[in-house]
C-alpha cells in the first residue's frame, strides 16, 4: 500500500507538477463559471458610448452608476417586480416544501399495495427529465381556462409543479435513511403517524428541509419560461422583466446588466450564508451520522 | 400488568422465515428472557409482541384479548431498544417525559414522575443535558427511565445492556434485577448473554433459527436441557461433547475408558448405539487418580475458577481445576468424572435422552 502510494505520488509530473496541474484545472473551472458574472457586473457599470465602441475591454475604462439609479427608481416598477418575485418565490417554497415533505414521508412510511410507493416515486423522478418547454403552452391554456392568467397563483402553481419532484426525491432519500428505532420508540411512546412526524422526524430533518427550501427558492427566483408564459404583466417576475430589455430597437445593455446584478446578488448572498447547510443536506442522504 | 399468549405465530420476511410456529405463554408478572444466538428471531418476536411487526400468521393475546393487529400506541407496552433510541433533540427530562406528554398528562404530574424516575436511576444531575452529552451508562439509564415512568402493562427490553462494558454490565444487571423485583410487572427481556438470562429470569425461552427450543426455568435449562443446542449454548465454559457408545456391559465407552451409568437411565439407551456425550466443566475434576488421562493444552485463570483445556488422541475436553493446585500446559493429568453429571443426546436429532436433571429424579 505505502509503496504504491509513494510511487503514484512521484510518478509523472512529480509532486509539484501535480499540484500545479490541479490548481490549474480548478482555476480554469472557476474562470468558466465566473466569467459571465464578471462581464455582467462590468456591463452594469459601463458608460453607454462604450457599448458601441469595438475597442472597449472586458472591464469598462470608466464607471457609471446611472443604470442602477435608473433601474432602482423607475417609478417604483422595479420594486413592484421585485416584490412579485419575492411573493412568488416565498409562496412556491412554502407550498412545495410542506407538501413535498409530507408526500415523501408518506411514500417512505406507508405500506401501499402493488408497489405503489415505487411507482409514485418513479413518476416524480421521471417528470424531472422532460424539456420544460413542451408543457409551457398546455400550462398557458390551462391557466387561461381556469381564469388564473397573469395571477400569482398561475406562476406559483407552475413553479410548485416543477419543484415538488425535487423536494420529494431529496426528502425521500432522507426519510428512508432516518433511524428506524427512533420512530419505533415514538410509536411505543404512544405516537400516531402525524405526531411521530412532527415531534420526532421533522426536528431532526431540519438541515435537509433547509436544503430543499433553498433549492426550491433558487429555482423559483430564477425561472423564466413559465413565468413569462402565464404571468406576463401583473405577476411579472424579475427574469421576465430582464427579457424586456431586449427590444425591437436593440438590446438595452446597461440597464439589463444592472437588473441582472440585482437578481443575482440575493441568490449569491443566500448561498454563501447557507453553504454549510447545503453541503450537509445534499450529502445527508448518502452518509449517516 | 398482563399475561401474554403467542399462539402459532409465524413471521416471514419474503423468503426468510424469522419466526416459526411459535407457541408461548408468558404469565402475569413473570420475567421472561429470550435467549439465543444472533439472528435467531428474538428481536422479531419482541417486535411482534410490541406491535411494531405484524405476524404473518398466528395470534397474540393479552389477558385473553386478541391484540395481534392493535397498533403499539394502544397497547401500553414500554420498550427499551437495543441502541437506546433516545431522541437526540430532547433533553434527558424531555426524553423521559415524552410518553407522558403524548398522553396529555398535566405538566406538574409529568415533572413529578420524571423526577421520581431520575431519582431511582441516579439521573438527577443530567436531566437538563442532551443524549450526546451523556456516557454510555447514563444513556442506558435514560432509556430505562423512559420505560419506568410509564406504568405499562408489559416491559419489553431488547438487549438493554449489550452496549455497556463488562463491569458496568454486571453492575446494571444487578440494579435491573432489583428494579424489576420492586415493579412486579410482566417483562420480556431479549439477550444473547446467557448469564443475564440465567440470573434475571423466572423462565428462559431459548431460540435457534426462528424455532423455540425450550421454555423453562434457568435451572431446568441448565440441568435438563431439551437438546444438544440448548445444552451447549447455556453454560460457561461451554459443555464438551464427544462421541460415546453403549457397550454390552451397559457401560459407556468414551475416551478409551468405560463409564458406569446409573441403573435408571439404561432403559432409554440401546446397546451398541452411538450417542453424543455432553460433559460440563464442573463435573470434570482434575485428580491424580482420575480414570481419564489427558494432556493439558491451555490453562485459563479466572481467579475463583481455573479452566483447563485438555486433549488426547480421542478428543478434547474442557475441565475445571481449583486455583490452589494449578496445572501447567503440557502436563499429563488424571480426570475424574461424575456420572450423575453427564448428558446424552441423540446423534442425529440432538434431542436429550439423559440429563443430570433426569438422573436426579430417578
Ligand atoms: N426487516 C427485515 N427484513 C428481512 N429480514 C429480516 C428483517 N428483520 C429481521 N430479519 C431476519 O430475520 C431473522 C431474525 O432477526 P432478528 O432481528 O429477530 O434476530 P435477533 O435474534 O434479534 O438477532 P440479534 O441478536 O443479532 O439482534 C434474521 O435472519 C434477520 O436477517
Ligand atoms: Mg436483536
Amino acid at each position: 500500500m505505502a509503496a504504491n502510494l509513494s510511487h503514484a505520488a512521484t510518478s509523472g509530473f512529480g509532486p509539484i507538477g501535480r499540484r500545479l496541474l490541479v490548481v490549474g484545472i480548478i482555476l480554469l473551472a472557476l474562470l468558466v463559471t465566473l466569467a459571465p458574472f464578471f462581464v455582467l457586473f462590468g456591463n452594469s457599470l459601463r458608460p453607454a458610448d462604450e457599448f458601441l465602441s469595438d475597442k472597449s475591454g472586458l472591464w469598462p475604462s470608466q464607471l457609471t452608476f446611472e443604470y442602477y439609479a435608473a433601474v432602482l427608481s423607475a417609478n417604483g416598477t422595479t420594486f413592484r417586480i421585485l416584490l412579485n418575485s419575492v411573493i412568488v418565490t416565498a409562496a412556491t417554497t412554502v407550498i412545495a416544501v410542506t407538501t413535498g415533505c409530507l408526500v415523501a414521508y408518506g411514500l417512505a412510511r406507508l405500506k401501499l399495495p402493488f408497489r405503489l410507493s415505487t411507482i409514485i416515486g418513479l413518476t416524480f423522478l421521471i417528470v424531472r427529465f422532460y424539456p420544460k418547454i413542451t408543457i409551457a403552452i398546455p400550462y398557458f391554456v390551462l391557466m387561461r381556462d381556469f381564469g388564473l392568467r397573469d395571477t400569482y397563483a398561475a406562476v406559483v402553481i407552475a413553479h410548485v409543479s416543477m419543484t415538488l419532484p425535487i423536494v420529494v426525491w431529496l426528502m425521500l432519500a432522507f426519510f428512508e435513511d432516518f433511524p428506524k428505532q427512533l420512530e419505533q420508540s415514538a410509536m411505543m411512546d404512544g405516537c400516531g403517524i402525524l405526531r411521530r412526524f412532527f415531534s420526532i422526524v421533522l426536528p431532526l430533518t431540519v438541515p435537509a428541509i433547509a436544503t430543499a427550501a433553498l433549492l426550491t427558492a433558487f429555482f423559483s427566483w430564477n425561472e423564466f419560461l413559465f413565468a413569462s408564459a402565464v404571468g406576463p404583466l401583473n405577476a411579472k417576475t424579475l427574469p421576465v422583466e430582464i427579457s424586456g430589455f431586449i427590444t425591437d430597437k436593440g438590446t438595452v445593455w446597461g440597464p439589463m446588466s444592472a437588473m441582472g446584478t440585482v437578481i443575482v446578488l440575493p441568490v449569491m448572498v443566500l448561498a454563501l450564508i447557507a453553504q454549510r447547510y447545503l453541503v450537509r443536506g445534499l450529502t445527508a442522504g448518502a452518509v449517516k451520522g | 400488568m398482563a399475561g401474554l399468549i403467542l399462539s402459532n405465530v409465524w413471521k416471514k420476511f419474503g423468503s426468510v422465515v424469522a419466526v416459526q410456529a411459535l407457541d408461548l405463554e408468558i404469565r402475569d408478572r413473570e420475567f421472561v428472557s429470550f435467549l439465543g444466538p444472533s439472528g435467531c428471531g428474538k428481536t422479531t418476536t419482541l417486535n411482534m409482541i410490541a406491535g411494531l411487526e405484524t405476524p404473518s400468521e398466528g395470534q397474540i393475546l393479552m389477558d385473553g384479548l386478541d391484540v395481534t393487529k392493535v397498533p403499539p400506541r394502544l397497547r401500553n407496552f414500554a420498550m427499551v431498544f437495543q441502541g437506546y433510541a433516545l431522541y437526540p433533540h430532547m433533553t434527558v427530562a424531555d426524553n423521559i417525559g415524552f410518553a407522558l406528554k403524548v398522553r396529555n398528562l398535566d405538566k406538574a404530574e409529568i415533572a413529578k414522575r420524571v423526577a421520581d424516575a431520575a431519582e431511582r436511576l441516579e439521573l438527577k444531575e443530567v436531566l437538563g443535558r442532551y443524549p450526546r452529552q451523556l456516557s454510555g451508562g447514563q444513556r442506558q439509564r435514560v432509556a430505562l427511565g423512559r420505560a419506568f415512568v410509564r406504568d405499562p402493562h408489559v416491559f419489553l427490553l431488547d438487549e438493554p445492556l449489550s452496549n455497556l462494558d463488562a463491569v458496568l454490565r454486571v453492575q446494571t444487571r444487578v440494579e435491573l434485577k432489583r428494579l424489576f423485583a420492586d415493579l412486579d410487572t410482566t417483562a420480556v427481556y431479549v439477550t444473547h448473554d446467557q448469564a443475564e438470562a440465567m440470573t434475571m429470569s423466572d423462565r428462559i425461552a431459548v431460540f435457534r433459527h426462528g424455532v423455540l427450543q425450550q421454555f423453562a426455568s434457568p435451572l431446568d435449562i441448565y440441568r435438563n436441557p431439551a437438546n444438544r443446542f440448548v445444552a451447549t449454548f447455556v453454560g460457561s465454559p461451554p459443555m464438551s461433547v464427544v462421541e460415546a457408545t453403549l457397550g454390552d456391559d451397559n457401560q459407556l465407552r468414551a475416551f478409551g475408558t468405560s463409564i458406569a451409568l446409573p441403573e435408571a437411565v439404561l432403559g432409554k439407551l440401546k446397546v451398541g448405539k452411538s450417542y453424543d456425550l455432553g460433559l460440563r466443566a464442573e463435573d470434570l475434576v482434575l485428580a491424580p487418580d482420575g480414570q481419564l488421562k489427558m494432556r493439558v493444552d491451555l490453562v485459563e485463570h479466572l481467579g475463583a475458577q481455573t479452566i483447563v483445556h485438555l486433549s488426547s488422541s480421542q478428543g478434547r475436553l474442557i475441565a475445571q481445576s481449583s486455583p490452589t493446585e494449578p496445572a501447567k500446559a503440557g502436563d499429563m493429568v488424571g480426570i475424574r468424572l461424575d456420572p450423575a453429571g453427564l448428558y446424552l443426546f441423540d446423534r442425529q436429532s440432538g434431542a436429550a435422552i439423559v440429563t443430570p436433571g433426569l438422573i436426579r429424579q430417578n
